[in-house]
């Protein structure tokens, strides 16, 4: 494959712009899951309220559920005339078909990630670290804040990781609700197809390129900071 | 005053659960019901009707055959890679292992794509498979390797760290006592992982079932013919049939609820025997 | 700082933790909670700290009313088993934690910190790690680092549970030696829990030996071994021998046979004799004495150690002799005990 081609599929306006789309939009959505997973997490692990258990069942549905399937439902909900995209059309909030809807889409998809990487550190946390920072003075934000939250750290980036590694790639759940317009909402995953349905395979391996070294770099980033984090919790 | 060193004060731990409860609410619980209710909004009888017709039917098939050839499939795939990589040592093993999470970080549609570069018409093996008159792509067979390939972690990445926890010394002793390799995997090795393996299975089957993008790929969407459930449901969508779409998504989401239920159960029951399990 | 516990009882669920239990703490003592698991110790010790609340009962600190009060309003310091330090943390953060968590008008300025820290890090005789992890350290500097961390707050009362238990022997020995020094150079009121009897007999001021949920005896180390206030203290604190008996007209008497004791309490009919290994005397006449077949001899502690099994008795008994006796293996050695104390006997 020429440079030239590649240059002009891979590297063109409209591709940035998926790429843009794609990887704004993981990661956005792999943020807003850290902080509410950690919170769900949380809820999980130390506290008992009624119907916990299938809450937490509940938790691992976006692995369990055919991605289509969570496409059109979101779609459904948040189209103007749709349960709950009905309630922002007077507020001039559009979901459906704009990068909003890929972004809520992908919450969806990686809100297990975080959850299901935290819980098993969260749960194993010796209650004494905690009890001696009260023993010290300790307000009970305080503990959380600089003994807690540091021990939970390494997990949490795990979980980002996963979540924005799987939203990047997706396709099933967002093609439905991002109207893919191209230059506006179309995701990168739909591009390859596009060229595919083309016939220009070296086109789509192009694309493919791009996205798959990027997530290489991202993803080996994150293993970075893991490690560096990892240094110091050596048993 | 009764409170622990160690807890929040109520009201931050009411706060807690009402946010963490609400998210949860707004993203699973309502796209869950969108689908019920979206399916059923023409009645019942509509609802029935979307099901029983042939395309839809096809589809339902044609899912069922390619879960029921994907899982098996990867049931030995992953018996054997987890066998070969916590009982033996070998050059290369922790290549070996990465790649068993590749699946896992590449997008499905880059997935499908690999397999049209290797199997399509202009392919690698193109040519030489057209010359056989074989047709994998755009036909059930690339459909079931598609599948294969991006539900193969989910019986491994289960199996491996149990059989890890739990080495090698049973099958040695098996083998110090006269037992054939074989038979040290079937007597001993199996049963172990008893519970791990059921869990796998599932996580397998409900994505081989629902799986998308790398299969939207490879099956070039012939109506009736090359149509997944969830091939299915996207036609029906663009379309504009909305309750036929709804109405086949609804059997993907019942799917979904059962195997959370399952895998409670299991998981319930895995604990109880004294391991967990991890994700 | 004193301390008075007034009927302090817990359960947890439907275990019975503590029954009713008052205790008074003297201003700068060292004292050591000992009895065996589950016998209420670190409930106690945790109830004084506030981590955990009485259901019935008080806690005064100087006569103040502590019991409502959370750990973090207590200014106590404590000393946890595992040590509980901050593994993401310098050792140098860990000991200025207590500091730095302070409230603003509160906190020491930085350098003031920085100090305080140095100055800690020196007593604790670990002036050049401080920029090391916990996990570089070892058991025991780790265990100090947590002491250091604790005192860091200036606490007048140290509550440590259980401190050297994850410790080896040596360890443990230098470090306990050394724990009491610091007590007696700050002028703490320390109270420590551990099921060692000889690390709370070597160090306490007093031991309160506890079982089942009860204080069964408050007193120096010495009264508690020479004097024990109840069988369970005989038998826990020490090695010992239990004989049942029956006292009549002034008599011990174990199976017809008259014990050369004399009676310590008033008790008729049964009751328990217990005695300590080398309380012993060798006698030579057999049938005013107790036999004891010579199934196993060693050497001991500079005695000679004989032990076996009687028959109806459910534990062995155990003599220590003289290096010098006359001990012949397979035969029966005859002894009677010298000193012993009686106690009611169990209710069956």
């Amino acid at each position: 494959m020429g440079w030239e081609h590649f240059d002009r599929v891979a590297l063109s306006e409209r591709a940035f712009a998926a790429y843009r789309l794609s990887f704004g939009a993981a990661l956005g959505a792999a943020a807003i899951n850290a902080l509410f997973g950690l919170l769900i997490a949380w809820m999980l692990v130390r506290y008992r309220f009624p119907g916990r258990r299938v809450v937490n069942a509940l938790v691992d549905l976006p692995f369990a559920l055919p991605t289509a399937v969570a496409g059109i439902a979101f779609t459904a909900l948040y189209s103007p005339n749709g349960w709950i995209g009905q309630y922002l059309e007077p507020w001039g909030i559009k979901v459906a078909f704009t990068s909003l809807g890929v972004l809520i889409t992908l919450i969806f998809i990686g809100l297990p990630f975080v959850v299901r990487s935290v819980e098993p550190v969260l749960a194993d946390l010796g209650q004494d670290v905690e009890e001696a920072a009260a023993s010290l003075g300790a307000t009970r934000l305080q503990t959380f804040l600089r003994v807690i939250l540091p021990a939970l750290l390494p997990a949490l980036l795990t979980g980002f990781a996963l979540a924005f590694a799987r939203g990047v790639g997706k396709y099933g759940s967002v093609i439905f609700i991002a109207g893919n317009m191209p230059y506006r909402t179309e995701i990168a995953p739909l591009l390859i197809i596009t060229q595919l349905e083309q016939y220009d395979y070296q086109g789509a391996t192009a694309i493919a390129t791009v996205m798959l070294v990027a997530s290489f770099i991202l993803l080996l980033i994150v293993n970075l900071l893991q490690l560096w984090n990892r240094r110091f919790m050596v048993h | 005053m009764q409170r622990v060193a160690t807890t929040e004060s109520s009201l931050a731990r009411w706060l807690i659960i009402a946010t963490g409860l609400g998210f949860l609410g707004l993203f699973l619980i309502m796209p869950l019901l969108a689908v019920f209710t979206q399916a059923l909004v023409k009645g019942f009888a509509a609802y029935t009707d979307a099901i029983f017709e042939p395309d839809a039917l096809a589809a339902i098939k044609l899912t069922l055959l390619i879960a029921g050839i994907s899982v098996p499939l990867n049931i030995i795939f992953g018996l054997a890679a987890s066998w070969a990589i916590t009982k033996f040592s070998f050059p290369g093993k922790g290549l070996f292992v990465t790649l068993i999470d590749l699946p896992f970080s590449v997008s499905p549609v880059v997935s499908g794509l690999i397999y049209v570069l290797i199997f399509g018409a202009q392919g690698w093996l193109g040519p030489w498979l057209a010359e056989h008159g074989i047709r994998i792509i755009f036909a059930v067979p690339g459909m079931v390797l598609a599948t294969v390939f991006v539900t193969f972690p989910f019986v491994a990445r289960e199996l491996i760290p149990l059989m890890t926890e739990q080495g090698r010394e049973d099958e040695e002793a098996a083998l110090s006592l006269g037992a054939s390799g074989w038979q040290a995997f079937w007597y001993i090795t199996l049963p172990n992982v008893r519970w791990g393996l059921p869990y796998g299975v599932l996580l397998c089957n409900a994505r081989a079932m629902g799986e998308f993008g790398a299969v939207s790929v490879v099956s070039g969407h012939l109506r009736g013919e090359t149509n997944t459930m969830p091939l299915h449901v996207e036609i029906l969508y663009n379309e504009y049939n909305f309750v036929a779409a709804f109405a086949v998504a609804s059997l993907l989401a019942l799917l979904a609820l059962v195997t959370l239920a399952l895998k409670s159960v299991l998981e319930w029951r895995y604990d109880y025997s004294g391991r967990g399990s991890e994700h | 700082m004193s301390i008075r516990l007034e009927n302090i009882s817990k359960r947890f669920g439907t275990f019975p933790a503590l029954h009713g239990l008052d205790l008074d703490i003297r201003p700068r003592e060292f004292l050591a909670l000992l009895g065996p698991s589950g016998s209420g110790k670190t409930t106690l010790l945790r109830i004084i700290a506030g981590l955990e609340f009485p259901d019935t009962g008080s806690v005064y600190f100087n006569e103040e009313d502590m019991t409502d009060l959370p750990i973090a309003q207590r200014h106590i310091g404590f000393v946890f088993q595992q040590y509980a330090l901050y593994k993401h943390m310098t050792v140098a953060d860990n000991i200025a934690f207590g500091l730095t968590v302070r409230k603003r008008r509160n906190r020491p300025a930085k350098q003031a910190i920085a100090a305080r820290v140095k100055e800690l890090l020196e007593l604790v005789q670990l002036g050049d790690l401080g920029q090391r992890y916990p996990s570089q350290l070892s058991g025991g500097q780790r265990q100090r680092v947590a002491l250091a961390r604790a005192l860091a707050v200036e606490p007048k009362l140290l509550l440590l549970d259980e401190p050297f238990g994850a410790l080896d022997a040596k360890v443990r020995k230098d470090l306990r030696r050394w724990l009491r020094d610091l007590h007696e150079r700050m002028g703490l009121t320390s109270i420590f829990v551990t099921h060692d009897q000889e690390e709370a007999l070597e160090l306490a001021d007093r031991v309160v030996v506890m079982d089942h949920g009860l204080i069964e005896q408050v007193a120096p180390p010495r009264e508690i071994y020479e004097r024990p206030g109840s069988a369970f203290v005989f038998d826990f604190v020490g090695e010992s021998n239990c004989l049942p008996v029956i006292v009549r007209d002034g008599k011990i008497l174990f199976r017809d046979i008259v014990l050369n004791v004399p009676p310590s309490a008033i008790i008729e009919d049964n009751a328990q004799l217990f005695f300590r290994p080398h309380d012993v005397i060798q006698i030579e006449n057999a049938d005013a004495a107790l036999a004891l077949k010579v199934a196993q001899c060693h050497l001991r502690n500079g005695y000679l150690r004989v032990e076996d099994h009687v028959d109806g008795l459910k534990r062995p008994i155990i003599i220590d002799l003289p290096p010098g006796a006359t001990v012949r293996p397979r035969e029966s050695v005859f002894f009677q005990p010298v000193r012993g104390q009686l106690f009611p006997a169990v209710e069956k």
